[in-house]
């Protein structure tokens, strides 16, 4: 059922310069709220056991085409009520936010930084996929915010992770030491329309081009802390283009020795990042990224760039 | 203070000590955490650190008592042989919701694992046939408004 969702006019404005026709359909998709989803934590939690168990219960689960843990669920059962979720068995995380991690393609050893971390989404999925090896660094600089990172490592069993409370740009003073970085930026938050109609209450051009500023001084420091031949993923749950393709454009403008990777995500539709906005031409490997329209899955809206450092 | 500590959960819990091979422990106090080897191969350096790992339990030096965090034994506890005390669906609930269950049971006094059919619900405190409440209150909040 759409929610009474008042868009301001110059959202829309912004959205049918580059969707034209479709983006009625766009809006319409805005204001529906979200399907549940989960991710199993296999940290913990035997998959087909849980699966079985939440069925008996009268969970309706439909598995996820592009990650073989995350599953569209449909119960009457407050999620974060349950006992699996108590227990650590299950997460609640939205069905794109998943993506990142599978574009970022973690390996059992690898030294890890998420820039970003709380609440830990994210690290937690990784470590889910390391198996609890390698190291994964989740920083953030909120103090509230780590308590809630915490919270979610320690619940789901997650033991390869060192917690760490800093302004993600003194990672420029780290030098070559990562194997990947994950930059899941703050951001104007476009995308989580779906799930807070607050976002589009603050939403303002001008508040994009002062968050796209502090995305810039965090991509910088992720390639200067990411090792020769390492992979940086960037993302945003924002559609702004100035937050996305804006921010990659600055970092290959700056740095001669990163390119952008083209990666599959099986199973989920996207469209390339744009090669130009606001009279701007952004450079042609952008096409590489992804655009994770709301009306393509039926899920929120995301922006997901893969680089590499030569 | 590693042998240490995996003898004390060996005997009492009976959890073998091979389950902590791939594990490190780190003493602050009377806290231990724990956190998977891998992570000191790796350089640490000019880092802001937080916290390391899961805190794994406390360490009462005066009364020579360690108590596991209801986090650890959820991973762990699947391996104990004793010193375990099964509820009911009926106790699960009151357990979870922050109430002390009346219940003998064939263990000793002291820190003991709860469990309910195949699931580590966490740590309890056993004495004289009265299984006292250790379910972190904050997690307590989350289950007792199901």
């Amino acid at each position: 059922m759409n929610r009474d969702v008042v868009i301001p006019a110059d959202f829309k404005a912004r959205y049918a310069k580059i969707l034209g026709k479709e983006n009625k359909k766009f809006l319409k998709f805005c204001k529906m709220p979200l399907r549940k989803s989960i991710r199993i934590n296999t940290l913990k939690a035997d998959p087909d056991k849980i699966v079985e168990r939440l069925k008996e219960r009268g969970w309706k689960l439909q598995k996820m085409p592009w990650f073989e843990f995350g599953y569209f669920v449909k119960t009457d059962e407050e999620i974060t009520s349950s006992l699996e979720f108590f227990l650590g068995y299950i997460y609640t995380q939205e069905a794109s936010s998943m993506l990142p991690v599978l574009a970022l393609s973690p390996e059992k050893n690898d030294f890890i930084l998420d820039m970003t971390a709380a609440p830990g989404s994210k690290t937690t999925q990784m470590a889910q996929i390391m198996e609890n090896k390698g190291c994964i660094v989740a920083n953030d600089n909120d103090i509230y915010r780590i308590k809630a990172l915490r919270y979610n490592i320690e619940t789901l069993g997650v033991l390869n992770t060192v917690v760490t409370r800093m302004d993600g740009v003194y990672f420029k003073n780290i030098k070559e030491r990562f194997d990947r970085v994950l930059i899941d930026a703050p951001c104007s938050a476009e995308g989580n329309v779906r799930k807070s109609w607050n976002v589009l209450s603050r939403w303002s051009v001008n508040l994009i081009k002062h968050i796209s500023e502090i995305q810039k001084r965090l991509i910088c420091a992720g390639i200067e802390c990411l090792k020769k031949d390492g992979v940086l993923v960037y993302s945003t749950c924002t559609l702004a283009p100035e937050e996305n393709e804006g921010v990659i454009d600055y970092a290959l403008k700056k740095y001669d020795n990163v390119f952008v990777e083209d990666f599959g995500l099986s199973g989920f539709k996207t469209r390339p990042g744009l090669l130009e906005w606001g009279g701007m031409k952004y450079d042609d490997q952008i096409r590489n990224c992804k655009r994770i329209w709301p009306q393509d899955n039926d899920t929120q809206g995301f922006f997901i760039a893969r680089l590499r450092k030569k | 203070m590693r042998a240490d500590i995996i003898k004390i959960i060996e005997r009492k819990f009976g959890i073998p000590r091979k389950c902590f091979k791939d594990f490190s422990f780190i003493v602050r106090a009377e806290k231990i955490w724990m956190v998977s080897k891998s992570v000191n191969e790796k350089d640490l350096n000019n880092l802001k650190i937080e916290a390391i790992g899961m805190l794994f339990g406390r360490y009462f030096e005066n009364e020579k008592r360690f108590k596991p965090t209801t986090n650890a034994l959820q991973i762990f506890g699947k391996f104990a042989k004793k010193n375990i005390i099964n509820i009911t669906d009926e106790e699960l609930k009151k357990y979870l919701s922050g109430f002390d269950i009346n219940k003998k049971a064939d263990v000793e006094n002291g820190f003991v694992i709860i469990k309910h059919r195949e699931d580590i619900i966490g740590c309890g405190l056993y004495k004289d046939g009265v299984i006292k409440n250790q379910i972190p209150k904050h997690k307590r909040k989350i289950i007792g408004e199901s």
